[in-house]
């Protein structure tokens, strides 16, 4: 307990409590410009480090969302590929039953079998399908093409896995040999779509019915596995779509929270500085009066 | 009786209350003065040379008056231990508040481009990359972000290595002050023992004094023990610093590698010790107690704490890396991305193997296909592990974050402290207007008093002189 007042304490302890009043100001002037509530670790160390983490969190999040657009369109690249081959293996399975059925001459089989090494060739052209430069059936080989104009794979059997969300790797591409089947250098028609479809025209050519016929069995197993790859991609392809669709659920609760973890309530903040104006206001009127009248002045 | 008694009476009372009137004066004078110790005269009413008899009882009317005994310094040796401490504490506490507010301030978080950003954007260039690995652009921004972080992390330890030397050298500055500062105290104490002898008035000097032994606690927390003839000694862990009128000097010396496990940092322990023989002195506090704190402490445990968030990146991208391959399958192969050698954040460096040659970044597996993108997944994936460099980094800038927080309330605290025990000490030995111009007042009427039976009694002896025996004139 202070019984005796010296002159020079009461300005000491009125100058502290002015800066002290002072700094609380400055920092809910700082809150409110800055939008912030952290603004730096020691402001609140435990959500400051929620918020580097939630930050961290959601840069990966949005790499997820980038990495799943470039899924997407592997996907979509891959099922527009094989929705155009499945229609040229029905064209060519019309074109042998046709060759099957009519007792077609040999000029008309020519011409049959002349389709059917165009379809082969536009087959080829999807097989060679690219996406931003990279051929989409090659695996992960450099091929400049999938397959040569001849037919043969020139990729590898890798997988090209993109990862979609944290412990979630989706594989978005299909080798060639998985879509077009295996090349066979013995046996050509249990080959690959290529090797069968021109042994057909050579069987269409020479009229030889009995291949053909087998060769109708044939094109509908190389159809079902490009089906099959069709509904792999389609199933992939859902999976990306509800994966970026809880990412982007994610994204934003975790933006808001990041926001209420780092961001100042406007209004709370401008209730702060008017309250922290006011006492600093109150302090340096309490600070003028310092200059307290004293004995001096009722002295004559 | 002698006829003239009284106006000797007056005369003691107008030259009394003159000195207080001045002595008052004085006060007022000093009462912005910073270690001014209040002074106030000490009047006794004069005794006259009385010889003890047992049958003297009558009162003493010779040597009426008032007379001046001395003057008081006004002062609490015990507030002013209590002050010094606190001072000491509030010193030592601002400056470790005011490192921990450096160190938060090179690493400016949260935020997008400092460290931990850097650290997010990297992984995700890799992560881009692998989208497409066979883009040279792609490969490019990898070692553009890499060279990013890699600065970050170097200029976050320069700061820090600024901020070392910086405070090495306010160490040294300091502790030349102590020794000038021990050396005036030391220089006081004999003037104040020369000129008690003589019989001087040693008031100033001791105030002087005690303002020198404030700015030395200040500086390095000492203690106070009084010493003979009014001499202070000032004493630093069971040493003296100043014993009467000698005084010792203190020096700053490296003593062996840090404590450990800061001793893997080309930083030496920083020891403040006696000059005299090179002994540590063994307490001290104050300013030079927060900066040794923080030499020895405080900046080399982030700079630990910042090589191995560096040292954790540089494992955790070089064992992924150093699995692949790069687009040539034959040379590209079990490369290291970061320099293997630079695992401190100064020294953290792009491996020679990589360093502008984007296409021996390894994205694929070793044995894969050239646009495999496997590894740069993993790579692109390392900012999501518990153990990884961001992990590690986020850790350390929470214990930032707490040790500033609390250090920065400490220092408040202890402010608030100091202040209290200064207010303390100063409502003993500060100046009071209000006391000083009762005083004037009361010592102004007593001077007009004295002047008032001056003339009273100068009447007396004119009626006696002039007037008596004047019948018949």
């Amino acid at each position: 307990m202070i019984t005796r007042v010296a002159t020079s304490a009461a300005p000491r302890t009125m100058l502290n409590n002015l800066q002290i009043a002072g700094r609380g100001l400055l920092t809910a002037q700082e809150q409110l410009t800055t939008g912030k509530r952290i603004n730096r670790m020691s402001d609140s160390p435990a959500d400051a480090v929620s918020a580097l983490a939630q930050r961290a969190s959601m840069r990966r999040l949005q790499q997820f969302g980038r990495n799943a657009l470039e899924a997407n369109s592997w996907l979509a690249a891959g099922d527009s590929a094989l929705s155009s081959v499945s229609d040229r293996l029905s064209s060519a399975r019309s074109l042998l039953v046709q060759a099957n059925s009519a007792a077609s001459d040999s000029t008309s089989r020519a011409a049959i079998a002349g389709e059917i090494r165009a379809l082969r060739g536009s087959i080829i052209q999807a097989a060679n399908t690219s996406l931003e430069g990279r051929q989409i059936f090659a695996g992960t080989s450099t091929a400049s093409t999938a397959y040569g104009t001849t037919g043969t794979y020139q990729g590898d059997l890798g997988a090209v896995r993109i990862p979609v969300g944290d412990g979630v790797t989706v594989t978005v591409n299909q080798t060639g040999p998985a879509v077009f089947g295996t090349f066979n250098a013995t046996d050509p028609t249990d080959g690959d779509v290529f090797q069968l479809l021109e042994s057909l025209a050579v069987a269409v050519e020479t009229g030889a019915t009995a291949a053909i016929g087998t060769g109708l069995t044939l094109i509908d197993a190389a159809a079902t596995r490009v089906a099959n790859a069709q509904v792999k991609v389609g199933t992939t392809a859902r999976q990306v779509e509800d994966l970026s669709a809880t990412i982007e659920d994610s994204l934003v609760a975790l933006q808001e929270r990041n926001s209420a973890t780092e961001n100042v309530d406007l209004a709370e903040a401008v209730i702060a500085v008017k309250t922290r104006e006011a006492a600093y206001q109150a302090a340096l009127q309490a600070t003028a009066k310092v200059i307290q009248p004293s004995l001096l002045d009722f002295l004559r | 009786m002698s006829s003239f008694s009284g106006l000797n009476t007056a005369l003691s009372g107008l030259q009394s209350h003159k000195r207080a009137i001045d002595l008052i004066g004085h006060n007022i004078a000093n009462v912005n003065t910073a270690g001014y110790s209040r002074r106030q005269v000490q009047l006794e009413p004069s005794v006259g040379l009385v010889v003890a008899s047992r049958y003297n009882t009558d009162f003493n009317w010779n040597n009426l008056g008032v007379s001046v005994e001395g003057v008081n310094r006004i002062r609490d040796s015990f507030l002013d231990i209590k002050a010094r401490n606190e001072i000491a504490n509030s010193a030592s506490a601002t400056k470790l508040d005011s490192i921990l507010g450096s160190i938060e301030g090179a690493f400016p978080e949260p935020s997008d481009t400092a460290l931990s950003g850097q650290l997010s954007a990297f992984w995700n260039t890799f992560a881009d990359a692998a989208n497409n690995p066979g883009s040279l652009p792609a490969r490019t921004a990898v070692l553009a972000q890499a060279n990013s972080l890699v600065s970050t992390f170097a200029k976050a330890a320069a700061d820090l290595t600024t901020m070392h030397n910086d405070l090495s050298a306010q160490l040294s500055m300091s502790v030349e002050e102590v020794n000038t500062l021990a050396q005036q105290v030391a220089d006081l104490n004999s003037q104040i023992r020369a000129a008690g002898v003589a019989g001087a008035d040693v008031g100033d000097l001791q105030d002087q004094r005690d303002m020198l032994i404030d700015q030395l606690t200040t500086s390095v927390g000492a203690t106070t023990r009084p010493n003979e003839f009014g001499q202070i000694d000032v004493m630093l862990g069971g040493s003296a610093l100043v014993s009467g009128g000698r005084s010792e000097r203190l020096q700053i010396a490296s003593s062996g590698p840090l404590a450990p496990p800061l001793n893997t940092l080309p930083l030496a322990n920083t020891e403040l010790q006696w000059e005299r023989d090179g002994y540590p002195v063994n307490a001290f506090g104050g300013t030079i107690g927060g900066i040794i704190q923080g030499v020895n402490d405080v900046v080399p445990r982030y700079m630990a704490d910042l090589n191995t968030s560096a040292a954790t990146l540089v494992s955790a991208v070089n064992g992924l890396h150093s699995t692949g391959q790069g687009q040539d399958t034959v040379n590209d192969v079990g490369l290291n991305f970061f320099d293997p050698a630079g695992v401190t954040a100064s020294s953290l460096a792009i491996s020679a193997d990589v360093d502008g040659q984007p296409t021996r970044i390894a994205l694929a597996a070793l044995g894969a296909g050239g646009l495999d993108s496997s590894v740069g997944h993993a790579l692109g994936m390392l900012g999501a592990s518990t153990t990884g460099p961001d992990a590690t980094h986020r850790s350390m800038l929470g214990r930032l974050g707490v040790e500033a927080q609390t250090a920065s309330s400490r220092a408040t605290l202890q402010q608030r402290f100091a202040i209290e025990a200064e207010n303390q000490r100063t409502s003993v030995s500060g100046v009071n207007l209000d006391e000083e111009m009762t005083n004037l007042v009361m010592s102004q009427r007593a001077y007009e008093s004295s002047a008032r039976l001056l003339t009273t009694i100068d009447q007396m002896l004119d009626q006696l002189i002039n007037r008596t025996g004047v019948v018949g004139r």
